[in-house]
Order: C-alpha cells, then sequence, then structure tokens
C-alpha cells in the first residue's frame, strides 16, 4: 500500500493542513493506486448519504449508549455533552416562557392599577359635564334674584 | 446487537427506482451496505457514521468521543479501507 493513502483519506475530508494540500495533490496525478482508493472511498461516501439514513442526536445518543454497553468505549463525554446542550436549552427555553409570563402579569397588574385611576378621572369628567350643564340653570336662578330685587 | 438496528430504511423514490426492479436492487444496496458497516469494528464504525453521515469534522469526533484527532484520522482511515473490500459489488471502476 502506498504510504500517501493515509493522507489521501484526511485529503478527503478537507482537512489537511495548507502546506501538505499541493504535496497531495501532485502525488495523486501521478499514483494509480492512491488515485483508486480515493475514488472508491467517495463512491462509498456517495452511496451511504443515498441512502439518506435518518439520524438525529437522540439516535446517535442511543447508538453510542449501546456501543459502550458492548464495551466499545466510553461515550460518556458525548452523552454528558448532549446533555448539556438539552440542559442548557431547556434552561433557556424555561427562562423564555418566564420572562412572557412576567410580561404579561407586569401588564395585567399595570392594567388594573391604572383602572382606579381611570375610573376617578371618568368620575371626575363627568362632575364637571354636570357642572356645566348647570351653569345656565345658576345663572338663570340669579337674574331672577335680582329681577325680584 | 447491531449499529443501524434502530434507523429506519428510507426508500429512494426518484424515476430510476419506482420499477419492481429497482426497488429490489435498492434495498439489495441498503442490506450489503447495512451488512458491511457491522463489520467494523465499534470503534472505527463510530468515527465513519459520525464523519460521513453526521458530517462531524475530526475535531469535533475527537472532542465528543475524547481520543485524540490522530486516532480519529487512523479509525477513519482504517474503516474506509475495511470498506473498500467489503463492498466490491457496488464500486465501479474509473
Amino acid at each position: 500500500m502506498c504510504k500517501w493513502q493515509r493522507k489521501v483519506s484526511v485529503y478527503l475530508d478537507g482537512m489537511l493542513a495548507p502546506d501538505e494540500i499541493a504535496a497531495v495533490i501532485a502525488h495523486l496525478k501521478v499514483c494509480d493506486e492512491c488515485r483508486k482508493a480515493m475514488t472508491e472511498w467517495q463512491q462509498i461516501r456517495r452511496q451511504f448519504l443515498m441512502e439518506s439514513l435518518p439520524t438525529s442526536p437522540a439516535m446517535i445518543a442511543a447508538t453510542l449508549e449501546r456501543l459502550e454497553r458492548e464495551g466499545a468505549f466510553r461515550t460518556s463525554n458525548l452523552r454528558s455533552q448532549i446533555q448539556r446542550f438539552d440542559s442548557w436549552f431547556t434552561r433557556l427555553d424555561v427562562a423564555f416562557r418566564a420572562a412572557m409570563a412576567v410580561a404579561v402579569l407586569v401588564t395585567l397588574l399595570l392594567a388594573n392599577s391604572a383602572a382606579p385611576v381611570l375610573q376617578a378621572r371618568g368620575a371626575f369628567q363627568a362632575k364637571i359635564q354636570q357642572a356645566i350643564r348647570l351653569i345656565p340653570l345658576i345663572h338663570s336662578n340669579e337674574s331672577e334674584q335680582v329681577n325680584r330685587r | 446487537m447491531e449499529l443501524l438496528d434502530e434507523i429506519q430504511e428510507v426508500e429512494l423514490v426518484d424515476g430510476a427506482h419506482q420499477d419492481p426492479e429497482g426497488i429490489v436492487l435498492a434495498r439489495e444496496r441498503s442490506r450489503l451496505l447495512d451488512w458491511a458497516i457491522q463489520q467494523l469494528p465499534p470503534e472505527w464504525r463510530t468515527v465513519f457514521v459520525l464523519r460521513e453521515l453526521e458530517g462531524l469534522s475530526y475535531a469535533e469526533i475527537a472532542e465528543v468521543l475524547g481520543i485524540p484527532i490522530g486516532t480519529v484520522e487512523s479509525r477513519l482511515f482504517r474503516a474506509r479501507q475495511r470498506l473498500r473490500q467489503l463492498l466490491k459489488p457496488l464500486l465501479s471502476d474509473g
């Protein structure tokens, strides 16, 4: 096996260091074995992607849990990362809902506390209106009294 | 236990595969891919799935699995080499 194949594998993933890319490209031009390997890896990738196997974070976590039980390796890092993300997101979600609830409560409280003021203003306005209506009567009374004198 | 037991198979529905023969070929290809990936040791299999299907970078895979990046490269390379042998019927020349 050509000793460059492992670098070609890294090149396929776009993970090669910039200073190594040109060397790998030059090598691929002259090495049939590496070129064939890269072509087949690309075909394999396409085959798996064409399967469109559905995955989700929960599914990956469940899969890794099974692997851990099989004794493959410890997956506590991944599980704890997923759990941290979940708890962070849950906290954010709870905080957002709490903020919304507080906003609604404050609005209701403000509306409630404003009600007596609004009512008082309304009553005051009603009294003013009543007073304005009485003015002609008061003046007419006064004029009668003056006339009587 | 098989890695992909719980993953639901998705039927490819396009013009080329609506005929019964196409559907049978698609199922056979799916079974072969499934079988091949099961032949990989769990450590190689996980790195391969995380890279090829989930698109995680080497650094991300290394972080979540708690292994060095060099180990990620190595396992991925070995997984690919093994799959080349196992999936010969699916691979075309050139």
